[in-house]
């Protein structure tokens, strides 16, 4: 393990190296601390502390990128990952005129967002044990029909992102922040169902502890008397989780990197009204609320709001800083890593709230089915096309009324036609910790597998 | 929380076995930390205690418009103390593999309950055996070597897709590896070392057809050979690839309702995983959260229906010389005949429900704890054919290759994804139909199963649950199901 003053010194070394290979070199530092407990039978299951430390060494030699990764971080593995890294890149360089890579160097001023509230060491153990086992004894006391919480776990984490390269970048941040998951059954007879909610705070204090866990088992509790819907194309509200887990197939198409490598569905169609014109959609990484918010992306290039969808005309792609450069498109700063080097995805995507009430949502036919929870996306949503087919649950509502819950049933369709024909969102937006953001969305016709007509 | 398995292969033909000599793997660090730190983790009371010390090295290869696009090696590199006191489970990580950061984890572990007395004594290891299987690989697997043979297999993957026709617009070969070196031991004296990999190649193609776009994904895949992809006939794998995925440009959407559906081997067994499977581990079942708890010894399937869970099998993706409790490998009959036999049992799980273990505690890496998990799943072959099933149906589906699903355990409501799959009307296989998940309850759906195929074939998946993403393989015959909702449009 070594020191911040240490890994200066190892990252000086490093640049030499880069500069006799004629490379270019960028490291980031990950070190974080994670704690978590998990209440089952009223009584503590689990608790895990986990200390962790990475880097990622990323050279850039002609044409050629190569990236490596260590948990070592001494400096001879720090090193020797380089050399990693390095050999890599040249096995990459294609030599000739290949579009080369860049470094990004540092910029003139980055974004203040307050990521970091505390490492949390003010709050006791037996403070964290106690939070999560209120979420778990507010489930069960809600209803004696709530006979098993199988997860109430809560997690803080706080960790520390430094980034320098051999361009003179060397910046870093703090973030921290508080999840809580609850996840109960219900039963009743034979039946037996399961409801989840979660959060998402960075401040320790008023935690939404009995909310989500009321959320989680009342979900369950009203699955008890569902009923399976019959087969057909329905008035439907997508609640805005749903709504929220749909629209984020829009972050691989927003890439330009999926644009430029020919699978976009958005690509040539700058300009065009692609989803409905109720939809404005933005990437944000600024809002400290949200867990993809942070002050630059993965290169270092300062964050920034960027528009994507304006009254559902597509407005921008999003970039990293090779991409940019290569489709002559504004740096938008949503570098991330992926599994095999920088690509590009999200912040936060955020789907800005419409003007109607959820009641006035579900009154704008006279049979409306809310579609309450999705499941099953990686493998039912079809990433290429926006096709997909998710076992579902829901609720029917009869002339604003909600009349019944509803299960054992599939939504399918296309996504970008459904986002399409959505005509009305509401003011009420999800707040369950996800980096999607959404409100609730009305759709005309959803099609529904369920009952046979006999 | 559900659980999820996603698809690492459809075009493995046969699992290739090659036969290595047994060995001792090396130790990552001296026994006599891990003894130290085990001393420690028991100071103050626990009953049990556990180090796994892990050292991981891993490559992805990727390519993109027929040229090396991207290379990157990772190395995973820490250790995670567990310890237990009664049912209670404290887990504590660190990447300082030094003697002093190995001994600071455990004590930080028994500080969890800082008044307590040792009630264990301290445990003198033994030497770690050789590997009990001959199935794993041995040797100097570096995840970096032959790259430039690994480009070539993939850029003459991309060669043949665009040759075969000219509707495709693009792929994407995908090559990952894994060397994953672990040194487990606990206070019960258990003391192994052992050496895990995986190697895939992926390769997904891109057509568009007047504005249609579709894409099709294949994988190939191996457990003991580096170089296994050197027994791939490339040019046909990719023309198959290209094939499924122009079919789907002709394809219908699926209708929507019950029906019956005839499920193919390979992949096809994701149906019982999801449906049956996660539900008999023990990691449900402790908490009574598994709509089949209780039901040891009952039936719960149709009589045609034999399931096992076997981590033995040579060359498997899902085999394993020890779990990551350090316990050797079994083979599980979980149904028999329809009867429920037994659960899949981990450590803990064993002990909160009385069942013996059945090496079945598994995890990604050294962050998670282990739980029970499946290793390679199947149906077991039956007397009925694939011809004869299909001959049976007036109108419904014949699920040529399944993509991944994900199950409630605690609802037994379970999902999964159609990838290749035709009409059936009137007992022939009729036009291609795409975009459908199937959808049911475990419990339900199992005794619909009524027809179990002769031509058993396992395919790989990724399996993700509490314990992390672990390598998991499915299987079974071709299976007739009388009745299954399929997500089609209505």
């Amino acid at each position: 393990m070594s020191t911040q003053q240490e890994i200066t010194a190892v990252f000086g070394d490093l640049s030499a190296r880069a500069r006799a290979a004629r490379a270019q070199v960028e490291m980031t530092l990950s070190e974080g601390d994670k704690f978590s407990a998990t209440y089952q039978d009223r009584k503590l299951k689990k608790y895990s502390s986990d200390q962790t430390a990475s880097a990622v060494i990323r050279v850039l030699k002609g044409s050629g990128v190569g990236v490596a990764t260590t948990e070592n971080l001494s400096s001879e593995s720090l090193t020797r990952c380089f050399e990693e890294a390095l050999r890599s890149a040249e096995d990459l360089d294609q030599g000739g005129d290949q579009p080369t890579e860049d470094l990004v160097a540092p910029a003139g001023s980055y974004p203040e967002v307050k990521l970091f509230v505390s490492d949390y060491e003010e709050v006791p153990i037996s403070e964290r044990l106690r939070w999560a086992e209120a979420l778990e004894k507010e489930a069960l006391d809600l209803d004696p029909r709530v006979t098993n919480v199988p997860y109430s776990i809560i997690t803080l984490t706080s960790g520390r992102t430094r980034l320098l390269n051999s361009k003179g970048l060397d910046r870093g941040y703090r973030s921290s922040g508080i999840s809580g998951y609850s996840y109960a059954l219900a039963k009743e007879g034979d039946k037996s169902k399961s409801g989840y909610h979660s959060f998402f705070r960075r401040q320790p204090g008023d935690l939404p502890l009995k909310e989500t866990a009321h959320k989680g088992a009342s979900r369950a509790l009203d699955l008890l008397s569902a009923v399976q819907p019959k087969t057909g194309q329905v008035p439907a509200v997508l609640t805005n989780q749903v709504a929220a887990q749909l629209l984020s197939i829009l972050g691989h198409h927003l890439s330009a990197k999926s644009v430029d490598e020919n699978t976009s569905l958005l690509k040539g169609r700058q300009g065009e009204a692609v989803l409905s014109k109720v939809l404005n959609i933005a990437d944000n990484p600024l809002d400290e609320a949200l867990p993809g918010s942070r002050p630059f992306d993965a290169e270092g290039t300062p964050s920034r709001r960027t528009p994507l969808f304006q009254d559902g005309v597509l407005q921008n792609y999003l970039t990293n800083s090779y991409y940019a450069r290569k489709l002559n498109l504004p740096s938008t700063g949503n570098a991330v890593r992926g599994r095999a080097g920088m690509d590009i995805a999200p912040s936060n995507l955020v789907i800005a709230p419409g003007s109607k009430s959820f009641d006035e949502l579900v009154n704008m036919a006279p049979e409306v089915v809310v579609i309450t929870e999705a499941s099953g996306l990686h493998s039912g949503m079809k990433e290429m096309t926006g096709d997909f087919s998710l076992p579902a649950y829901g609720a029917l509502y009869r002339d604003g009324k909600k009349v019944g819950t509803l299960e054992q049933f599939v939504i399918s369709g296309n996504v970008f036609e459904l986002m399409k024909s959505v005509t009305a969102a509401s003011n009420r937006l999800n707040e369950n910790g996800e980096s999607v953001v959404s409100p609730d969305l009305f759709v005309p016709a959803l099609s529904i597998a369920g009952q046979s007509e006999a | 929380m559900s659980s999820a398995l996603g698809k690492a292969t459809a075009a493995q033909d046969s699992v290739m076995a090659r036969k290595v000599a047994r060995e001792v793997a090396r130790e990552i660090v001296p026994k006599a930390w891990i003894e130290k730190a085990l001393d420690q983790a028991l100071a103050t009371g626990a009953d049990f205690a556990e180090v796994f010390v892990e050292d991981s090295r891993s490559s992805v290869l990727s390519m993109i418009d027929g040229m090396p696009k991207g290379a990157t090696s990772g190395r995973q590199y820490g250790a995670g103390v567990r310890v237990h006191f009664g049912l209670e489970e404290i887990h504590v990580t660190t990447n300082d593999l030094s003697e002093a950061g190995l001994v600071k984890a455990a004590k930080k572990a028994a500080q969890a309950r800082p008044e307590g007395e040792r009630k264990v004594m301290p445990v003198k290891l033994g030497d770690a055996p050789a590997q009990p299987f001959d199935h794993m690989v041995h040797g100097d697997a570096a995840p970096i070597a032959d790259r430039q043979e690994k480009f070539a297999f993939m850029r003459g993957l991309d060669t043949a897709a665009r040759k075969r026709s000219s509707l495709v617009t693009q792929t994407e070969p995908l090559m990952l590896e894994k060397l994953q070196e672990v040194q487990i031991a606990n206070s019960l004296g258990v003391y192994v070392t052992d050496r895990r990999a995986n190697f895939r190649v992926f390769f997904e193609v891109f057509v568009d057809d007047q504005g249609q776009k579709e894409s099709y994904h294949k994988d190939g895949w191996s457990v003991d050979d580096p170089s296994f992809f050197k027994g791939i006939d490339g040019q046909a794998w990719a023309e198959r690839t290209t094939d499924s995925a122009l079919t789907l440009l002709k394809a219908d959407f699926a209708p929507a309702g019950e029906l019956p559906v005839v499920i193919d081997n390979g992949f096809g067994g994701v149906i019982f995983h999801e449906a049956c499977g996660h539900g008999l581990e023990t990691t449900s079942v402790a908490h009574q959260a598994s709509v089949f708890c209780g039901k040891l010894g009952e039936k719960v399937a149709d009589s045609c229906v034999t399931a096992i869970d076997d981590g033995t099998i040579a060359g498997g993706w899902g085999s394993l010389s020890y779990d990551d409790e350090g316990r050797p490998t079994q083979k599980t009959t979980l149904i028999e005949n329809g009867i429920l036999k037994s659960y899949m049992v981990d450590q803990l799980g064993a002990k909160k429900t009385g069942y013996a273990v059945t090496g079945s505690g598994r995890k990604q890496n050294y962050k998670f704890t282990p739980t029970s998990r499946m290793r390679n799943t199947f149906i077991a072959p039956g007397d009925s054919s694939l011809d004869e099933m299909i001959r049976d149906i007036d109108y419904g589906i014949y699920a040529k290759d399944m993509g991944g699903g994900s199950v409630s355990p605690g609802t037994g409501d379970f999902n999964f994804a159609v990838q290749e799959a035709y009409l059936i009307r009137n007992g022939k296989i009729a036009t291609p139909i795409k975009g459908a998940s199937l959808i049911g309850r475990g419990i339900d759906t199992l005794g619909r199963i009524v027809k179990v195929g002769k031509e058993l074939k396992l395919s790989a998946g990724m399996c993700g649950s509490v314990s992390g993403s672990i390598p998991a393989a499915v299987g079974q015959p071709p299976i007739l199901v009388s009745k299954i909702l399929v997500g089609g449009r209505a």
